[in-house]
C-alpha cells in the first residue's frame, strides 16, 4: 500500500504539472456549465419576449376554449393571454377566427412534467376551414413561455428556474410527492446538471486515465517501473490515485462553473418574478437537498474512479500509445454513456435493458445518485455493490495486461530486428 | 575473490514471432565482480537484461538468484537489484529530487532509510543544486547521471545496467564508469550491464560475455579472452569468434 501512495505521489505531481493536462483538466469543465447555462438562459429570454410578441398580437377575434374550466393552470394562461373565454369547440369556431384549445387533462399533464395538450386553429375563410393546427410541441416557444410566466406568478419563483419541469420527468426524482415545485425544479437542474457532469468529467478522466499510461512509455520510464519492487496492482492503484486526485480538480472545477454561473451570470440574464431573486431561490431549495447533493457529490467521484480505471484499462490495451488510446478512448467512452442518454431523457427502460446497462461501468454511478434521491435503497446498496466489484475488475485486469511486453514492445509486439 | 555466484543465468530463449532473438544463453554472475555482456546491436543483449530484470517473461529457461534462496521475479528479487534500462527517460514534470524520492520510496519502507538512500543519489547524481530542477529541463548527460544514481542509491546487490554510457560525451562516459567501478568496490555489490564499446569493457569489467546473434560466443575475463584468441584488444576477439574475419 505504501508503494502505491509513493507511485501516486509521483503520477499526481508530473501529471498536475504538465500545462496540456492541466489546461484540460481546469477549463473545460469551468466553462461547460457557464457556456450552457448562458445558452440556456438566452433560448428562455427568447422563449419570454416571443411569447409576450404573440400575446399582444393576438388578433381582436381570439378565443381561448378551455375543455376544462375547472383547470386552473389553463384558465391562467389564458387570462393571462387576454383573450376571450368561450365553453364549447364548436360555437368558438363560429364567431371567432383564432381559437386556442386547452385540452382536458392539460395541468395534469404540465404537472407530471410532460407537454399539455394545446391545439391552435385558425380559420381562413367561411365556411370555416382550419388551415393551421398543431400541437403545443411545435409551438414550444409561443405556449412555454406563456407558460412560464404564469408558474413565475402562481409559484411565485423565477421563471428561468421553470422551463424544465414542463418537459422533463421531474415525478420520477419526486417520488411520492415529497417535493415541492421549486424544490424539483432545482432537483431537475441538479440532475441535468449531473447529466453534463457525467459527460464531461467521464472523457476528461479517461483521457487522463489513457494519456497516464502513455506517458511512461512516450517518456521511455515504463521499463524502469516496471523493474521497481511492487506489485503491479500496486501500480495500477497508485496511477489510479494519482489520476482520481488530477480528476478532482476537473470535479471542483466544474462545480466553480456552475456557481460563476448561478451567481454571476443568471442574475444578469434573468427576469425577475415576485420580488425575489434568483440566487435566493437557489439557495433556498438546496437547502432541503442536501443529502441529495451530498449523494451526488459521492456518486459522481464514483463515477470519476470508474471512469479513471477505464482510461487506465484503455491506455494499457493499447500498449501505452497516447494517440491510439484517446482515439479509441474517446469511441470507447462515448458508448459506455451511451445507456445513460434515455434515463437522462426520462424514458423508463424496460428490466431486462436496465440490467444489461447496470454492467456497464457507467451506469451504476448514475443510477445511484438517482436511487439516493427517490429514496430507494435497497437498489443503493445494489449499485454501491456494483461500483465497487467494479472497481476491483478494473485493477486486476489492468494489471495482468500490463506486462513488459506490452507496455516494452508495443501493441504489436514488435521488436527491431537486426540486419542478417 | 568472485567466489559467491549471485546469480544463475540458465538456458533464456526468448523469440519473437519466427526470429530467435535469445537463445540458450546461460553464465553466472559472481558477487564483487562487473560482468559485461558485449555484442552488436541486435545481438540480444537487452532482451537478456530485462528478462534478468523480469520486465519480460523468456519463453524458456530461468534465473536462479543468490543460490535459489530468493523467488526470481519477487518483490524480494526486486528489492535486491536494480535495474537502467538503454535510452531510459525521467518523468519531465517532477525534479529530480522528487525522482530519487520516489525510486527511495519503493525500496525501503522507513522514512530515514528513504532519506539516507535519497541523499545517496544527490552525492552519486554530482547534480548539484540542479537537482531541485525538473527533469525535463536536464541535458541527456544529466539526465543519464540521475537514472545511475537512482540505481545505485539504493545498494542493489546486483545492477543491472543496460548501455549505460550510450550517447554520453567522453567526459560523462568517463564519470559513469568511475561511478560504476567505486560502488563495486564500495558496496561488494555486482553489476551486470551490456555495452558494445570495447574500451568501456576493458576499463570496466571483470568477466565479458561475447554474444552475437543471441548466442554466446565467448566468456571469460578480457585478458582471458585476449590471450585465448591471441588478439589485441576485444574487438579482434570479438571478430574473431562471431565469424567477421
Amino acid at each position: 500500500m505504501r508503494r502505491a501512495v509513493a507511485v501516486a505521489i509521483k503520477e499526481f505531481k508530473n501529471l498536475v504539472r504538465d500545462r496540456y493536462i492541466l489546461l484540460s483538466v481546469i477549463l473545460a469543465p469551468f466553462l461547460s456549465l457557464i457556456v450552457i447555462g448562458s445558452i440556456y438562459s438566452i433560448s428562455m429570454r427568447q422563449s419570454l419576449e416571443e411569447a409576450a410578441k404573440v400575446s399582444a398580437s393576438l388578433p381582436e377575434d381570439a378565443v381561448v376554449v378551455l375543455e376544462d374550466a375547472n383547470d386552473s393552470l389553463a384558465r391562467g394562461i389564458a387570462s393571462m393571454l387576454n383573450a376571450n373565454i368561450a365553453s364549447s369547440i364548436s360555437d368558438a369556431l363560429e364567431e371567432y377566427s383564432v381559437v386556442i384549445v386547452f385540452h382536458r387533462g392539460f395541468s395534469e399533464l404540465v404537472e407530471s412534467s410532460r407537454r399539455g395538450n394545446i391545439s391552435i386553429l385558425v380559420k381562413t375563410s367561411k365556411p370555416w376551414s382550419v388551415i393551421y393546427m398543431m400541437r403545443v410541441e411545435s409551438l414550444t416557444s409561443l405556449i412555454e413561455g406563456v407558460v412560464r410566466v404564469y408558474l413565475s406568478k402562481q409559484y411565485n419563483i423565477s421563471v428561468e428556474l421553470l422551463e424544465k419541469p414542463i418537459v422533463f420527468n421531474v415525478k420520477a426524482y419526486v417520488k411520492g410527492g415529497e417535493l415541492d415545485s421549486i424544490e424539483a425544479t432545482v432537483l431537475v437542474m441538479i440532475m441535468l446538471a449531473v447529466g453534463i457532469a457525467i459527460l464531461i468529467l467521464g472523457m476528461i478522466t479517461l483521457q487522463v486515465g489513457a494519456i497516464s499510461i502513455g506517458m511512461e512509455r512516450e517518456a521511455r520510464t515504463a521499463e524502469i517501473l516496471l523493474a521497481l519492487p511492487a506489485n503491479r496492482w500496486e501500480i495500477v492503484a497508485g496511477k489510479t490515485a494519482g489520476v482520481i486526485i488530477v480528476s478532482m480538480l476537473a470535479f471542483l472545477s466544474f462545480i466553480a462553473g456552475g456557481l460563476t454561473y448561478i451567481y454571476l451570470i443568471l442574475p444578469t440574464t434573468s427576469i425577475e418574478a415576485g420580488g425575489a431573486s434568483s440566487i435566493d431561490m437557489v439557495i433556498q431549495a438546496i437547502k432541503p437537498l442536501n443529502t441529495q447533493i451530498a449523494s451526488i457529490i459521492l456518486a459522481l467521484t464514483l463515477h470519476i474512479v470508474n471512469s479513471t480505471l477505464v482510461g487506465i484499462l484503455t491506455g494499457v490495451l493499447f500498449a501505452g500509445d497516447i494517440r491510439g488510446a484517446l482515439t479509441a478512448g474517446s469511441y470507447i467512452g462515448l458508448a459506455l454513456m451511451a445507456p445513460l442518454i434515455p434515463d437522462i431523457s426520462g424514458f423508463t427502460l424496460p428490466a431486462t435493458l436496465e440490467v444489461v446497462f447496470t454492467l456497464t461501468p457507467y451506469y451504476p454511478p448514475y443510477k445511484l445518485i438517482e436511487s439516493i434521491v427517490i429514496g430507494d435503497y435497497s437498489k443503493t446498496v445494489i449499485y454501491i455493490i456494483v461500483i465497487v466489484a467494479y472497481s476491483i475488475l478494473l485493477i486486476f485486469t489492468s494489471s495482468k495486461l500490463m506486462s513488459g511486453e506490452r507496455l516494452v514492445y508495443g501493441i504489436a509486439m514488435r521488436r527491431p530486428k537486426p540486419l542478417t | 575473490m568472485c567466489s559467491e555466484v549471485v546469480l544463475s543465468v540458465r538456458g533464456l530463449v526468448k523469440r519473437f514471432g519466427g526470429f530467435t532473438a535469445v537463445n540458450s544463453v546461460s553464465f553466472d554472475v559472481f558477487a564483487g565482480e562487473v560482468f559485461c555482456i558485449v555484442g552488436p546491436n541486435g545481438a540480444g543483449k537487452t532482451t537478456i537484461l530485462r528478462i534478468i530484470a523480469k520486465v519480460i517473461e523468456p519463453d524458456s529457461g530461468e534465473v536462479l538468484a543468490f543460490n535459489g534462496l530468493v523467488r526470481w521475479g519477487s518483490i524480494e528479487y526486486r528489492r535486491l537489484i536494480s535495474y537502467l534500462p538503454e535510452d531510459a527517460g525521467v518523468y519531465r514534470n517532477i525534479t529530480g529530487l522528487d525522482y530519487l524520492r520516489f525510486i527511495a520510496s519503493m525500496y525501503f519502507d522507513d522514512s530515514s532509510s528513504i532519506e539516507d538512500s535519497v541523499r545517496r543519489g544527490v552525492e552519486l547524481s554530482g547534480l548539484g543544486d540542479r537537482v531541485r530542477d525538473m527533469a525535463g529541463s536536464y541535458s541527456k548527460g544529466m539526465r543519464r547521471r540521475l537514472l545511475l544514481a537512482s540505481t545505485l542509491m539504493v545498494n542493489p546487490r546486483i545492477a543491472i545496467l543496460d548501455e549505460p554510457t550510450a550517447g554520453l560525451d567522453v567526459v560523462y562516459s568517463i564519470d559513469m564508469r568511475r561511478v560504476i567501478v567505486d560502488y563495486v568496490r564500495s558496496t561488494g555489490g555486482s553489476v551486470i550491464m551490456s555495452s558494445h564499446n570495447m574500451l568501456e569493457v576493458s576499463y570496466v569489467c571483470s568477466r565479458v560475455a561475447l554474444i552475437n546473434r543471441g548466442v554466446i560466443v565467448g566468456l571469460g575475463a578480457p585478458g582471458e579472452l585476449l590471450d585465448k584468441y591471441n588478439a589485441i584488444n576485444l574487438e579482434e576477439v570479438f571478430i574473431k569468434v562471431a565469424g567477421g574475419g
